[in-house]
């Protein structure tokens, strides 16, 4: 594959972001991809390759990567890198820029509903979540698993009460995305 | 024994088992909760991908809470024991401290970084002790066949005790055999439950925890005990999409640990919500009262 690399300083941008930092130590040794769960399953998510393109400055096509959001966030990866990588970091720094930029999809709309949930109650209500994550459709394409849960009394609250200093949550959500 | 007790959004959600079987646990042994119920979530890892800086300063605004009940925090949930440990450490050193109490003073909160941060399994095995703890043993497990499921996160929180051996670790196992159970060894120990990617890739979240329940099934459990609800979500309430993708009966009955010692301590079945699994849990409950010791 002929690489045009439209981002050169791309791994700048990654390595300024909290948990990219030593992006460029990677010596392509593999252990990560190695030791990933996820990989054996779904190819396309390959954490070695992953670290390859934020190097070769490869920037929309690596944040537009639905693969990016396959990481289930074992944090294997982490544990084994030699060289202190810390992969799984990494794949956090790059989801940060895509939904900051944003980026949509499966894993992009469930960030931001689960953030929604977050400011709004202080804690994650689950049955919120789900439906903004997966739409109306995914949970009819749960099939019976709602009924069967509901009847062990085991669905998720309805309504969730907000803790009642939920604004504090917001306040401070504010004021580091407002940068002071 | 005190502690600053945070369930977690899970445990107070779809999990309620979890922290009712908790209290009843903490009650038998003398463990005095102190409740924060002003406490958010952990960011579980989403906050930390939206904005490490957002994670860290409401992770020390839980932490502060527990300094000004002048207890340590006691998780029972993997993925808040990582993230809250995480942003413990990282709230060591002063600089980043200040950062995130110049945050929390807008909220007239500070955190002076003296609390530490605990799961449940540490609790029991340390702070509690095996001789104390097999003291209160009033129904032995019968040598009940029980696969661990530790879960990648308290494997990975920094200071756990899991985390020190995260390849091999053995503090499930000993608890267990603290209990009367039988260890059960099995490939899938260590491994991912997947819960991460459940909305996003569940596809791939039911055929990871698939593939740990057939393992276990193989080795001969009668059931699996993981110490973190949302391992227990995905390995209970999804086992009929794991079995599918799997094509392979299961049935295998998750205990949260709270649970499983809440058994062998003689606690009431009914106080430990057993009947809130999508997996019966009613051929664990037969096996163990079949040991009962009756209380004097």
């Amino acid at each position: 594959m002929a690489v045009r690399p439209e981002s050169p300083g791309f791994w700048e941008e990654v390595a300024a972001v909290p948990g990219g930092e030593a992006v460029t130590a990677c010596i392509q040794c593999n252990t990560c991809t190695s030791s990933c769960p996820v990989e054996s399953l779904e190819p396309a998510f390959n954490v070695r390759r992953l670290v390859a393109r934020v190097r070769l400055g490869l920037r929309e096509d690596v944040l537009s990567d639905d693969a990016l959001w396959a990481c289930a966030r074992c944090h294997a990866c982490i544990a084994h890198c030699p060289k202190g990588v810390r992969p799984g970091d990494v794949i956090e720094a790059l989801r940060h820029l895509a939904v900051k930029e944003g980026h949509e999809g499966p894993g992009p709309r469930h960030l931001r509903a689960f953030v929604a949930s977050l400011r709004q109650g202080g804690r994650i209500h689950e049955a919120r979540v789900t439906i903004d994550s997966i739409g109306i459709n995914g949970v009819v394409r749960q099939g019976f698993l709602p009924v069967r849960m509901a009847m062990r009394g085991k669905a998720p609250t309805l309504r969730a009460e907000p803790l009642s200093t939920a604004e504090e949550i917001r306040l401070l959500l504010d004021a580091v995305e407002g940068g002071k | 024994m005190r502690y600053a007790y945070f369930p977690g959004c899970v445990a107070y959600d779809s999990c309620r088992e979890l922290d009712t079987a908790t209290r009843e646990v903490a009650r038998i042994l003398g463990i005095e909760l102190v409740d924060l119920p002003e406490a958010g979530c952990c960011g579980a890892g989403n906050l930390q991908e939206y904005s490490a800086e957002a994670a860290r300063t409401l992770n020390a605004r839980t932490l502060s809470m527990a300094e000004g009940a002048g207890a340590d925090l006691l998780t029972v949930c993997g993925t808040c024991q990582l993230y809250l440990s995480r942003a413990n450490k990282e709230l060591q050193d002063p600089a980043v401290r200040e950062r995130a109490n110049e945050l929390l003073a807008k909220t007239g909160r500070r955190y002076n970084g003296t609390v530490k941060v605990k799961h449940l399994l540490e609790v029991l095995l340390q702070d509690v002790g095996p001789r104390k703890l097999a003291a209160h043993v009033r129904r032995p497990l019968q040598d009940l066949a029980v696969a661990s499921f530790y879960g990648c996160h308290i494997l990975r929180a920094p200071g756990s005790p899991a985390a020190q051996n995260p390849e091999d670790p053995r503090s499930m196992e000993e608890l267990v055999t603290l209990l009367g159970g039988k260890p059960t060894d099995y490939p899938g120990r260590t491994a991912c439950c997947g819960f991460h990617i459940l909305t996003v890739r569940e596809d791939l979240a039911v055929r990871m925890s698939g593939a740990s329940l057939v393992g276990a099934k193989a080795a001969g459990a009668q059931a699996i005990a993981t110490p973190c609800p949302l391992c227990h979500l995905v390995l209970d309430t999804y086992q009929g999409k794991s079995s599918r993708a799997a094509r392979e009966a299961l049935g295998v009955p998750v205990l949260h640990l709270s649970q499983l010692v809440g058994l062998a301590l003689g606690a009431d079945p009914e106080s430990l919500g057993l009947k809130r699994h999508l997996v019966s849990l009613k051929p664990v409950v037969r096996h163990v009262q079949a040991g009962e010791f009756v209380r004097p």
